[in-house]
């Protein structure tokens, strides 16, 4: 749950305005905001859970394969989903902004030659994306998606003071249970996020999020540094270590989910995982680690959090990091996943299936 | 002979009669006459032998002619001892004595009392055939007393004023001393007394009638009253003089003319009774005209942004006024004397603001005796302790630490929060005073405030991962001020205030950080001098200096018309370290003119300079006021316009985070008014307003921003009295902008078109007080948002926000609030007083935000407080 309120943090009034943005900004996550939204964690609608890059820092010149994990939580689905990847790979849009790579692109669909959008290979621009057109033989179709970084991505990219120099490539992808097709650039629209694709349905009606997620990956290059995905060491159920044949829990037979029986569930990440951050100097002066936390969906069910803190750049290793999951009152099939990110880019998941008896 | 002497001992009223008696012995030759013994021309004692001789001279002894009462011992007195002393006196042939002793002494100082009154007797001398000759003759001194019963002493023997009351200008509203004030009594007798310098007069023991009361002063219209005194109560009038406008300027004693547009100012006692504001001086400047209403107390006024208005505390800047999330000012209500609000348009002595100017002025501490107040309510307990030290010094010492922290800790760990530290905070006050005389004074003022928490958020938000981990921050300053004040002659006044202290930030979200150190002082000095008839100058300065040490960790801000990539945290953090020293001078000059009957003219000049920029800004204003009609009812036009402004702050400029090259935001700012007085309480005014604004700071655009606000203000004010006050506040306002990239006119994020604020307080007699306050605002501008994009690394969803950005308003803000005070009062000024203050009666949900689900497809109305009771209980020794 977000809210949106007068208090935000701008430049000139950064110390007062942070302090109290951020207390309350600490209050409302860790008070209930008594809204009855559904939560982030349940999958119930098309969803991109995550993507992983086997490097999340690259080189230039080197190449990163990035998987995606997506799934379908609807219960009625008309058409199945399927996931692409757009022919191209933004490089350094301006300010770092990811809408700022649609920026070249034309009220036609046409792409301007500085656009910074180029093929994943590094090569030539992508056709034009025309609107009203069925995107679906231009795309890269499946959760595998390549790209190579251009070999001049760091000198290239706007220098900042007091920074690493780095690059930044971006690469669009789209879980959709329809087709997909190019949408026109609004020109009365002075708005800068204007999403130049949607999904449509057989007859061509433009479907509800619901039914499509439009997501990007951001690949960042650096000359020395680098950083690995973390590690999932075991996800645990109850006190024990979660079967590879997954979980099997009786449905619940109260009447609200919340009083459903409670089993401890908890994501144990080894402490290697949680590298240096060269780029967090403390105010002392010494480099601090990463933040790890722990995202959780699943498609039956309840979890009393959607995510849990595992590590702090400044507590370190957390304890007492589980949540509670509620095991629904219907019995069938469903899904348990456990994403872990580090705040580096670093991702990694367990998926566990699980049978509501 | 008895002499008696009277001494009255303090409160308790005891008479003790002290009678020296004295009275000579008796001789052992029956004397003549008298009670002396005759000694012979030696003083010795003569015997006589019967002869057949001439016939025996005649002999008169020594007749006293003036008898000299003796001091009776103190220490003997206070001992109740008494005495006889018997006395040789040699006597010669003038009747004076010339030698006094004591055979047998007394002891305990009654000898040497003796001794010294009878050197001091006179007698008529002894003769012998009618000649007079020396003699030593035996006193004795009696040194006795009597205690007199002390009389009763009724309750109502103390003095009780019942018939008082002040005197005020009747054009400015300033209290006017030196009035004489003259009550005729219904006998014919009269009895008369003069205001002193806060324009107070008072009358103790008249008894209940009706009196005739005649108000009189050098260059004021008289005026003559009848007044009756009721049994059992007091009578207090206020009476308003209109100038006597013979061509004379009058220099009106007390509280001077504003030298600007508008200036309000309210009262400790106002300010402690507002309803729904906790008793809290600075959230009471929410209730004016001009001043937006904010959730958590921020000031906006006149459409400007919080950091636009500056606070003082008697005159030295403070760098923040709220304690954490708003729920207190820094300086409790009890330290305060009153609070000058500005809402635009001041005189030159303030600068380096483009909103307001808020100066909280603290009170002299009671010089009567100690005095202590102890305070507790929901949130914070304070103590306050003050008295005389002597010599014309006097102290106050004052303390106050939020206690939420008690209640808050648990709340937050049970939703799976660490806490360090729960949130809490400080502030104190320590004043030390001394006054020479009413124009002089020299105070010294220590005080400070410190808040701080320390949490680990366990539980993430997905929406934005970025709000998680370990939260901490310790906000805190300190100032040693020292005010010196001396109104040197009616035309001269000289008034310094310097200070220095510590500024302190720490700040850190989980791998970002902020520290600042800052070491401030500051100046401001001014001389007032009349160099003629209707002519005043104001010289002054205003200076900070400013030594600091930055380190900052954080992702780079947004430039204007750039909505957010991603979670504010998400980008790559940058580091700034800097130290250095913010300078900033200024000079300001000024006139105060009278040139005709009504009118007075304020022209001045201010030149800045600051080193953040490194540029000299000047800035001349201008404030022209002029009575219609001088007499009661008052009517006056009042108007100005004014060049101001305001330096980029120091993280504007900061080379990692701001853009280097900065000039100062500048505004244009016009006013015209009228204010009209209906009865002696109740005024009206209504303002109108324009700021233009240029040359603002933009994230990426350096000072090409660009905004004008407009408005109307209307006050209709039940000035207090000693049951009521109260007042309605209407604004109504736009504030716009027009920012780079395309500098389209559109809505300013604090605008709030309607504020209209009525409230009141009456206080129902027997210690029971009840005040109410309604308020009706606009709803805030928010920024509604859709469907957008997934961001894989962070794992949220990255809302499109519409664009103009703040093109929706949440719903009307309505809300009730109550409160309800008794206090009961004891002896030697003691008091216990329970109060307790509801805001938002009628469980209104009023809409401070707007909530979104996790991908924003669906959302919500975020209400603010509901029905909340605060409870407080007081107690003054």
């Amino acid at each position: 749950m977000r809210m949106r309120t007068g208090l935000r943090v701008t430049r000139r009034s950064l110390g007062r305005l942070v302090t109290l943005g951020a207390g309350l900004a600490a209050l409302a996550v860790g008070i209930a905001c008594g809204t009855n939204f559904e939560p982030a964690s349940l999958v119930d609608s098309v969803r991109i859970l995550a993507t992983q890059a086997d490097h999340p820092y690259a080189t230039p010149g080197q190449t990163v394969s990035l998987q995606m994990l997506a799934y379908d939580g609807r219960v009625i689905q008309p058409e199945p989903m399927k996931v692409w990847w757009l022919p191209f790979v933004c490089i350094n849009p301006i300010d770092d902004l990811y809408y700022d790579c649609f920026a070249g692109l034309a009220a036609d669909g046409g792409i301007a030659p500085d656009s910074g959008l180029g093929a994943p290979d590094g090569g030539a621009p992508p056709p034009l994306l025309k609107p009203g057109v069925d995107l679906t033989p231009l795309l890269i179709e499946g959760t595998k998606f390549s790209l190579t970084l251009p070999a001049n991505i760091i000198s290239a990219h706007a220098t900042k003071p007091n920074i690493e120099p780095y690059g930044l490539a971006i690469a669009f992808n789209i879980a959709c249970a329809g087709h997909v097709e190019a949408v026109p650039v609004d020109p009365t629209s002075d708005n800068p996020i204007q999403i130049p694709i949607g999904c449509f349905d057989k007859n061509e009606i433009k479907l509800d999020p619901s039914a499509y997620v439009i997501g990007f990956t951001r690949v960042y290059a650096y000359t020395t540094w680098t950083n690995n995905n973390p590690v999932i060491q075991q996800v645990t159920f109850d006190g024990g270590a979660v079967p590879d044949s997954g979980l099997t829990v009786p449905h619940c037979t109260a009447s609200k989910l919340q009083d459903c029986q409670a089993y401890s569930l908890d994501t144990v990440v080894p402490s290697s995982s949680d590298e240096v951050d060269p780029s967090d100097l403390g105010p002392n002066g010494m480099p601090r680690n990463e933040e790890i936390w722990v995202d959780y969906f699943t498609t039956q069910g309840a979890l009393d959090d959607d995510a849990r803190l595992l590590y702090d750049p400044v507590q370190g290793q957390i304890t007492s990091t589980a949540t509670k999951y509620h095991a629904p009152q219907a019995p069938g099939p469903a899904v348990l996943w456990a994403v872990v990110h580090d705040n580096r880019d670093g991702t990694s998941w367990q998926q566990i299936p699980v049978t509501v008896q | 002979m008895r002499a008696r002497a009277l001494f009255t001992f303090g409160a308790l009223g005891a008479l003790a009669a002290v009678s020296a008696v004295a009275g000579p012995l008796a001789a052992q030759e029956p004397p003549p006459s008298g009670n002396a013994i005759p000694s012979g021309a030696s003083g010795a004692a003569v015997t006589t032998k019967q002869i057949e001789a001439p016939p025996a001279p005649v002999i008169t002894p020594p007749v006293l002619d003036h008898f000299e009462n003796a001091v009776y011992p103190k220490d003997a007195l206070d001992a109740g001892l008494k005495a006889e002393v018997v006395l040789v006196l040699d006597i010669d042939v003038t009747g004076k004595v010339t030698k006094a002793t004591v055979p047998e002494p007394a002891g305990h100082g009654f000898d040497e009392a003796a001794i010294a009154a009878a050197g001091k007797f006179v007698f008529q001398p002894a003769k012998r055939d009618g000649k007079p000759i020396a003699a030593r003759i035996k006193y004795k001194y009696n040194f006795t007393f009597e205690v007199a019963p002390p009389p009763p002493v009724p309750a109502a023997k103390l003095p009780q004023k019942t018939l008082l009351g002040r005197v005020l200008s009747a054009s400015n509203g300033a209290t006017v001393a030196g009035v004489s004030i003259l009550v005729r009594l219904p006998d014919g007798t009269e009895r008369a007394t003069t205001t002193d310098e806060a324009g107070a007069w008072s009358f103790v023991d008249l008894p209940p009638g009706k009196y005739h009361v005649v108000i009189a002063s050098g260059g004021f219209v008289g005026q003559s009253s009848d007044e009756e005194i009721v049994p059992g109560q007091a009578t207090s009038v206020t009476y308003r003089l209109a100038v006597d406008s013979s061509g004379d300027e009058v220099t009106v004693k007390g509280q001077r003319p504003p030298r600007e547009v508008t200036r309000i100012t309210l009262t400790a006692d106002e300010m402690n009774r507002i309803p729904g504001t906790n008793g809290d001086a600075i959230r009471s400047i929410q209730n004016l005209p001009g001043v937006a209403r904010t959730l958590t107390g921020l000031l906006i006024v006149r459409g400007s942004a919080p950091q636009d208005t500056q606070i003082f505390v008697d005159g030295t800047p403070i760098p923040y006024v709220y304690h954490l999330f708003g729920l207190s000012s820094v300086v409790p209500t009890e330290m305060l004397d009153k609070l000058d609000f500005f809402p635009g348009n001041f005189s030159t002595q303030y600068g380096r603001a483009l909103g307001g100017i808020v100066d909280v002025s603290l009170r002299d501490p009671k010089q009567d005796t100690i005095h202590a107040m102890v305070q507790a309510d929901l949130i914070d307990v304070r103590a306050v302790v003050e008295g005389p030290l002597g010599k014309g010094w006097s102290f106050a010492a004052a303390g106050r630490r939020s206690w939420i922290d008690v209640w808050l800790k648990p709340v937050l760990e049970s939703t799976g929060t660490g806490v360090s530290t729960a949130p809490v905070y400080y502030d104190y006050q320590a004043m030390l005073e001394k006054q020479w005389s009413k124009n002089e004074s020299l105070r010294f003022l220590f005080f400070g405030s410190d808040d701080r928490l320390d949490i680990v958020v366990k539980s993430v938000d997905s929406s934005d991962p970025s709000l998680t981990g370990g939260i901490s921050s310790h906000e805190y300053f300190w100032r040693m001020q020292a005010r010196y004040r001396n109104k040197i002659s009616n035309d001269t006044e000289v008034k310094v205030t310097g200070a220095f202290g510590e500024d302190g930030i720490d700040f850190a979200l989980g791998s970002d950080y902020l520290t600042i150190k800052e070491y401030p002082l500051s100046l401001r000095a001014e001389v007032s001098q009349r160099i003629a008839q209707g002519i005043t100058a104001n010289i002054g300065t205003d200076t900070l200096v400013i030594p600091y040490n930055v380190t900052a960790r954080f992702p780079p801000f947004p430039v204007a018309g750039q909505p957010p990539g991603g979670p504010f945290l998400s980008a790559p953090a940058l580091t700034s370290q800097s130290t250095g020293s913010n300078t900033l001078p200024a000079a300001y000059a000024e006139l105060e003119l009278t040139p005709w009957r009504g009118a007075r003219i304020v022209p001045g000049v201010r030149l800045d300079y600051a080193s953040t920029s490194q540029t000299f800004d000047l800035a001349p204003r201008i404030v022209v006021r002029q009575d219609i009609h001088g007499g009661y009812p008052r009517t006056t036009m009042k108007g100005g316009v004014g060049l101001f402004y305001e330096p980029p702050q120091p993280q504007d400029v900061d080379k990692v985070f701001g853009q280097p090259g900065l000039t100062s935001n500048r505004g244009i700012q016009y006013d015209v008014g009228v204010e009209q007085e209906f009865t002696r309480n109740i005024e009206a005014s209504l303002e109108g307003f324009y700021k233009q604004l240029d040359n603002l700071v933009t994230a990426g655009y350096f000072n090409e921003g660009r905004g004008k606000v407009i408005g109307l203000e209307t006050l209709i004010r039940y000035k207090p009295s000693k049951r009521f006050f109260g007042w309605v506040a209407y604004t109504l306002s736009r504030a716009t902008r027009e920012d780079p990239p395309d500098f389209v006119e559109r809505l300013y994020e604090y605008d709030q078109t309607h504020i209209l604020t009525v409230l009141g307080s009456y206080k129902l007699g027997r210690g029971w007080e009840f005040g109410a306050r309604f308020r009706l605002v606009s709803g805030n501008l928010y920024t509604p948002s859709t469907y957008g994009f997934y961001d894989e690394n962070a794992g949220s969803y990255l809302a499109i926000p519409a664009y103009p950005p703040n093109g929706q308003r949440l719903p009307l803000f309505h809300q009730l609030d109550l409160r309800v005070d008794k206090t009961w009062k004891f002896s030697h000024g003691r008091e216990f007083g329970i109060y307790l203050d509801v805001q938002n009666v009628y469980n209104r949900a009023n809409a401070e935000g707007v909530s979104f689900n996790f991908n924003s497809t669906a959302n919500t109305y975020a209400n603010g407080l509901p029905f909340l009771p605060s409870l407080g209980l007081r107690g003054v020794f």
